[in-house]
């Protein structure tokens, strides 16, 4: 049920927001609700919590609810941050529906069902490359990254199709394992634009804004692979032995793999415009997601969840922080942003975190993953081939990180500091706080104090004197002494509350005046703060936090059904 | 029961034909909703009727976003480009391999019908997947070729469970639409790069011509 939940909220903002996109700032609005809505609805999620829904069972996992919180988390980060320069208005509604579909891929228990789904969270991507503006050739390339999309779903539906079965005899042909298992494999590099499949990739990072590099080419691809991965799992792995183990086709992934590393790291060491080094360093990071296919092992489950956790979120601070760097800077030519590093000490401590969270050192969740990757698909001279890929990605990080300590262009010298900026009223009145008028109202002024009325008074109106007439009086005059002595106190509160009313009313009024302002003026400084927390959140990922450590203990979700079909 | 499952993957088959090799985006349209609309039927057992009626809903509200694509002066492509004929032949040819060698090797779940269809659509996606530059085209074929693997899913298979129809259903509408809105993108900007032809306007519009003088 708790699932259900997560899909509702997710699928129902999702369309909603998308359908009232002619509305972009309403659109926008309910994307960023549902994105809060979602997170939390993930974080709901419990694992093994199951509903029966139209002959099939969709169920919760631990997984599921740190994927989907943390993409639901950094998806609102990143639309937030797309407030501040690089707004897309579609970018809410389409993150919502991929995740919402994401969801639906990892809880169903059927692998043929879920790759269909996947299908779905990659579908609508297309419209935030598209559109705003739309332009004939993000037209074109919205076209080929939907044949990508396709045509990788397809691959793994045919392959899930075609072993999901009672298979008989077939089920030792190497031929049918080996074209299932390429089929799968090949799907997922397709998604990712590994090379060579990267044209698509490379197209897209051309048309696409730098905040949607991370849902088209990490958590759209990641849905796809996780689900991919359970399924040769608990599918391919147990139907081949070591006779069957399928060594050229394996040959064939981890060359796939390795060429990726190698090139893609190397095309993000030479691109001169930072957009394509944070799509190239996606293709790079992505190929270790192909390495736990090379495995065709169990053992590279745990591993590969825990890269593809740490890999989404740190190109997601990758991808911010090269929104920030060219809303601050005005380009994403390298060669202009000499300098970047000394204006903005936030955004270069954001890239530090970001390279330290993917590359990592040992004992480190981040950079142990990688490492048994590699072990797994890999040994002799071609392992340290690919350990050296796997660390080589700090060659472009240095590149980035040296320009920007370097002497600072023209566009570093007219660019924002970091520091934070006030309105310039306000700034006036924060270093002058007299020039505060203290607030007077009917409240401040003194009263005429009543005389207490004494027993005299009273036996004069005429009150008969009575046996309790004293003690009547010892209680009157008690009360009186109460009162004289609490109203100086009463009227002091109530003198203090009403300055307090005056000033929270003249600091609802004001805020609005002050606070819009102190946003416009400091949305440089909010960008890098939102980069620096999104970088954060992929150190955490890193360092082994967010649970990763312990998603290695659930089996995969697919393989219960399969177990069942069997 | 195998004569009319056999009678609907033909008329499947020849939907993809249709929409493959038409030209005028209303034809194409016709191909493609019969396509759609005829393929949940190719399965035997056929599936219950809340599934199927997802199905069938989503098969309409898929035809209805590619009309919503298609309607207003959006660029006419060149159709097929080796003909229908030879589009024809190639669907039979698909038709025919999928019927004998239904299963892959190994006992099939389904009827030989949705393998037969599922092949013909696969090999009429070809061409509009690999060559198109039309993007109208492209999408067609993407849709048509996940058709097509959902029919060689339930001859592998057997009959999809309920969720599986809905979820299928799910990605018709969602691919339909994003199709829908790369064609009205395309419309917009003249994006065809087969030559931006515009369809040529028809006298109940505004290309009435005055009388001289």
């Amino acid at each position: 049920m708790s699932v259900l939940l997560f899909l509702v909220v997710s699928l129902g903002f999702g369309a909603a927001s998308l359908m009232t996109r002619r509305y972009s700032a309403s659109s926008f609005a309910i994307g960023l609700v549902g994105l809060l809505a979602a997170a939390a609805a993930a974080l709901l999620i419990t694992p093994g919590d199951s509903l029966d829904l139209a002959d099939s069972t969709i169920v919760g996992s631990a997984f599921q609810r740190t994927f989907l919180a943390l993409a639901c988390t950094s998806s609102l980060l990143l639309c937030l941050l797309s407030m501040t320069g690089g707004w897309h208005p579609d970018l809410a509604g389409a993150s919502l529906v991929a995740l919402g579909a994401g969801g639906a891929a990892l809880a169903l228990g059927d692998p043929v069902p879920a790759i269909t789904a996947t299908i779905a969270a990659g579908l609508f991507g297309v419209i935030v490359t598209v559109s705003f503006p739309a332009t004939t050739r993000a037209v074109n390339i919205g076209g080929r990254e939907l044949r990508a999309v396709a045509i990788a779903g397809v691959l793994g539906l045919l392959a899930a199709a075609w072993v999901d079965r009672p298979l008989g005899p077939l089920a030792a042909e190497p031929v049918v394992l080996g074209l299932s298992y390429l089929a799968i494999a090949m799907g997922v590099a397709i998604r990712f634009g590994a090379v060579p499949f990267h044209v698509w990739a490379a197209r897209v990072s051309d048309a696409a804004p730098e905040l949607a590099l991370p849902l088209l080419m990490a958590w759209g691809p990641a849905f796809f692979a996780v689900v991919g991965l359970a399924w040769l799992n608990t599918a391919l792995v147990p139907l081949a032995p070591a006779p069957l183990a399928l060594p050229m086709e394996r040959a064939l992934v981890v060359g796939v793999a390795t060429v990726t590393l190698l090139l893609g790291g190397f095309a993000a060491w030479i691109q001169e415009d930072i957009e394509h080094v944070v799509a190239y360093s996606i293709v790079q990071d992505a190929a270790f997601v192909i390495l736990a296919f090379a495995a065709l092992d169990g053992a590279s489950w745990a591993p590969a969840l825990t890269w593809i956790v740490v890999f989404a979120l740190a190109k997601s601070a990758f991808a911010a922080w090269a929104l920030a760097v060219r809303r601050r800077f005005g380009t994403r030519r390298l060669r202009e942003l000499r300098g970047w590093a000394r204006r903005t000490p936030l955004l270069a401590l954001a890239l530090l975190v970001i390279a330290v969270a993917t590359i990592g050192w040992p004992g480190v969740a981040s950079y142990e993953s990688r490492m048994d990757l590699i072990r797994l698909t890999s040994e002799g001279p071609f392992r340290w081939v690919l350990i050296a890929g796997a660390i080589g990605a700090v060659i472009y990080y240095a590149r980035l990180l040296a320009v920007g300590i370097g002497s600072p262009g023209a566009a570093a010298l007219n660019a924002l500091d970091d520091r934070p900026r006030w309105p310039a009223g306000v700034e006036g009145r924060l270093r002058d706080p007299s020039a505060v008028e203290p607030a007077r109202g009917p409240a401040e002024r003194r009263k005429p104090v009543r005389r207490r009325p004494t027993g005299a008074d009273a036996q004069s109106r005429g009150t008969p004197a009575s046996q309790w007439s004293p003690w009547l009086d010892r209680i009157r005059r008690w009360l009186e002494w109460a009162r004289e002595a609490g109203e100086p106190l009463f009227r002091d509160l109530a003198v203090w509350s009403r300055r307090s009313g005056v000033t929270i009313a003249t600091a609802a009024r004001t805020l609005p005046r002050v606070i819009v302002p102190a946003i416009e003026l400091n949305q440089s400084f909010i960008a890098a703060a939102l980069v620096l927390a999104l970088s954060f959140m992929a150190l955490v990922g890193a360092l082994g936090g967010w649970g990763t450590a312990s998603l290695s203990a659930e089996g995969p979700r697919v393989s219960s059904a399969l177990d069942a079909a069997r | 029961m195998s004569l009319l499952l056999a009678a609907t993957a033909i008329g499947v088959a020849i939907g993809g034909v249709v929409a493959v090799s038409a030209r005028e985006p209303r034809v194409v349209l016709l191909g493609m909703t019969i396509a759609l609309v005829g393929a949940p039927f190719v399965a035997d057992p056929l599936p219950g009727p809340l599934p199927l009626a997802a199905r069938l809903v989503a098969a309409s509200l898929a035809s209805y976003l590619l009309w919503i694509g298609s309607r207003a002066e959006v660029p006419v492509g060149r159709g097929s480009t080796v003909g229908w004929p030879v589009e024809a032949l190639a669907a039979a040819a698909g038709f025919v391999v999928g019927w004998g060698t239904i299963g892959l090797g190994a006992p099939a779940l389904g009827p030989a019908a949705s393998a037969a269809a599922g092949f013909a659509l696969a090999t009429l996606t070809v061409l509009p997947i690999v060559f198109a530059r039309d993007l109208v085209r492209l999408g067609h074929g993407l849709i048509l070729l996940l058709l097509a693997s959902s029919l060689i899913r339930v001859s592998l298979g057997g009959t999809p469970v309920a969720l599986e129809e809905l979820v299928i259903s799910g990605v018709v509408v969602g691919i339909s639409a994003v199709v829908a809105f790369l064609a009205v993108q395309a419309a917009e900007l003249s994006a065809s790069t087969d030559g931006p032809r515009r369809r040529p306007i028809s006298a109940a519009g505004a290309g009435v011509d005055l009388p001289a003088g």
